[in-house]
């Protein structure tokens, strides 16, 4: 008997699906993603890029929070202490739920996202924009979800997290134009995480200076994840729980 | 066995433990006694690693906890507050912890049958009662079936079936041959589990001893003679080196002598007894003199 990494993402898979938040959480993705889907297909006149996938904007935030609360939820019951006891090294506990969020949130979008595809075409005709941004809108969420687990790491209370994820990932790029000097704002908008992500499934010809390329947008939003999972790690180790 | 070499743990202005050092030796029940606020949780999470040491070292069979390859497998430990998802099974609460270390499945139905919860094991544990979600936090310190079992406050918040349990439990452990750390405020339940006692207060070790020890050092034991010839027994007594007093007619309490030597005492000179009865102080007295 030791502790070894495999056994800790089975230990957090075990976790992870005994939860019935995770599949109300999916239910409400799914849903989500495909009805607003139909339903922009069924009215829009000259849907952009983007308009199959806009339910995908919904999303990132349930499945942010799914991210957030896989780690709040070990601190708000006090399930760290038994959680650390068993995995007292702690960084494998973070990377095995970082390894479970992506292994469950990756296929599970790349279903809902095709499907959402599928829906579009039945009921509004052709898919506008291209093949990568199909692949784009399910890759962006779960890059948002880990996000959220890193924000979840580093903030360790769930409402708090959930505000300061609501605030910077929704609100925060809206004001940036307007509350810094001439375009200086503009030019930041597009490397904040939710614009970096929708510049994974949007076609920028629309908007060519405003929004990232979609490989650039991949390594802005990949920064920030980095980032900010690195932040909770720092903290998973050195807090007491 | 578990060393604790000078603990020291500060959070910010105020010292939690100050300097303590003790060793919990196999195969008996130490008791970690004190009053509440006097650090003895916040020791136990550095045994167990949870909480970083400010200075000091503790160590559990001479490694850190955090050392060990398969820590579960040293020691188990039961933390005061709970340790529980709400929304998550007792079954699953233990297969998430088990399957950490490759336990196998089937350890965890064992640890549940043990602690008297197989039958609400797929309940989710934010219905569980206190006593339940004791019962769970106990399973799950047994589950790697460590040769060192730490447990806060056992017996809070479980019925005298539950007490009795682990009070049962606890004696096996030691019996066992393990390293038994058990802490609680409430002296009684420490008179009649503990083998040994770790006393602490603010931070410091008090008292490091056994329990007959303890009361002996702090309260010595008397004996209560009633006679109705008190005088005579008091003035025979007193010429053998005893110490008496009386707080009523024809009733005596005598220390330096013990029962029988007082009763062949008063039979070597004709003295009638009507009573004699030795005094020990409480374990719970020896305890507030101690920490007063």
């Amino acid at each position: 008997m030791k502790v070894t990494f495999a056994r800790v993402v089975r230990s957090e898979w075990t976790k992870f699906l005994a939860l019935r938040s995770t599949w109300i959480l999916f239910a409400l993705v799914a849903v989500a993603t495909v009805g607003l889907s139909a339903a922009i297909a069924r009215n829009a006149s000259a849907p952009s890029s983007s308009a199959p996938f806009l339910g995908v904007d919904v999303v990132s935030v349930l499945l942010g929070i799914v991210g957030i609360v896989m780690m709040t939820g070990e601190y708000g019951s006090g399930l760290v202490r038994a959680t650390f006891a068993a995995v007292p090294a702690r960084l494998p506990v973070l990377g095995a739920k970082a390894v479970v969020l992506t292994v469950a949130v990756l296929p599970f979008m790349a279903v809902v996202v095709l499907l959402s595809a599928w829906v579009f075409r039945v009921v509004g005709g052709p898919l506008p924009g291209s093949g990568d941004h199909i692949v784009g809108a399910f890759v962006a969420p779960v890059l948002l979800a880990l996000l959220g687990l890193g924000l979840g790491a580093l903030i360790r209370h769930t409402a708090a997290a959930i505000t300061v994820y609501v605030l910077a990932i929704l609100v925060a790029p809206a004001l940036l134009g307007a509350a810094l000097p001439d375009d200086l704002g503009e030019r930041l908008v597009k490397y904040t995480p939710v614009a970096a992500a929708q510049a994974l499934y949007t076609d920028r010809a629309t908007d060519p200076t405003g929004m990232l390329a979609p490989g650039p947008g991949g390594v802005a939003l990949g920064v920030w994840v980095v980032a900010v999972l690195v932040a909770g790690a720092v903290v998973v180790l050195r807090r007491d729980p | 066995m578990i060393e604790v070499h000078d603990l020291v743990k500060r959070y910010g202005a105020t010292t939690a433990v100050d300097g303590l050092s003790f060793t919990v030796k196999p195969g008996r029940v130490t008791g970690f006694l004190g009053p509440n606020g006097a650090g003895k949780s916040t020791t136990m999470r550095m045994i167990i690693g949870l909480d970083r040491p400010t200075a000091g070292l503790a160590l559990i069979n001479g490694k850190r906890y955090r050392e060990h390859k398969a820590p579960l497998c040293v020691a188990g430990a039961l933390l005061e507050a709970r340790s529980i998802h709400r929304g998550r099974s007792a079954r699953t609460h233990l297969l998430g912890l088990a399957r950490t270390h490759g336990l196998p499945d089937g350890r965890v139905g064992e640890v549940l049958e043990e602690a008297g919860i197989a039958n609400v094991a797929r309940r989710r544990a934010g219905t569980f009662s206190l006593g339940m979600g004791q019962r769970l936090g106990i399973a799950a310190a047994l589950l790697g079936d460590p040769a060192v079992v730490i447990l806060d406050e056992p017996v809070n918040g479980l019925d005298p079936d539950g007490v009795l349990w682990v009070r049962t439990l606890i004696r096996e452990l030691a019996a066992d041959g393990r390293t038994v750390l058990v802490s609680s405020h409430l002296m009684s339940e420490m008179a009649v589990t503990a083998d040994h006692l770790v006393i602490v207060g603010g931070g410091r070790l008090l008292a490091d001893t056994t329990v007959d020890e303890l009361i002996g050092r702090v309260a010595p034991a008397s004996v209560t003679v009633r006679t109705p010839e008190a005088v005579r027994l008091r003035s025979s007594l007193l010429s053998h080196g005893a110490t008496v007093s009386s707080s009523e007619a024809g009733e005596l309490s005598v220390a330096g002598l013990d029962a029988p030597d007082i009763g062949a005492l008063a039979a070597a000179a004709g003295i009638v007894l009507h009573e004699l009865t030795p005094r020990r102080a409480s374990l719970e007295q020896a305890y507030m003199e101690l920490t007063r």
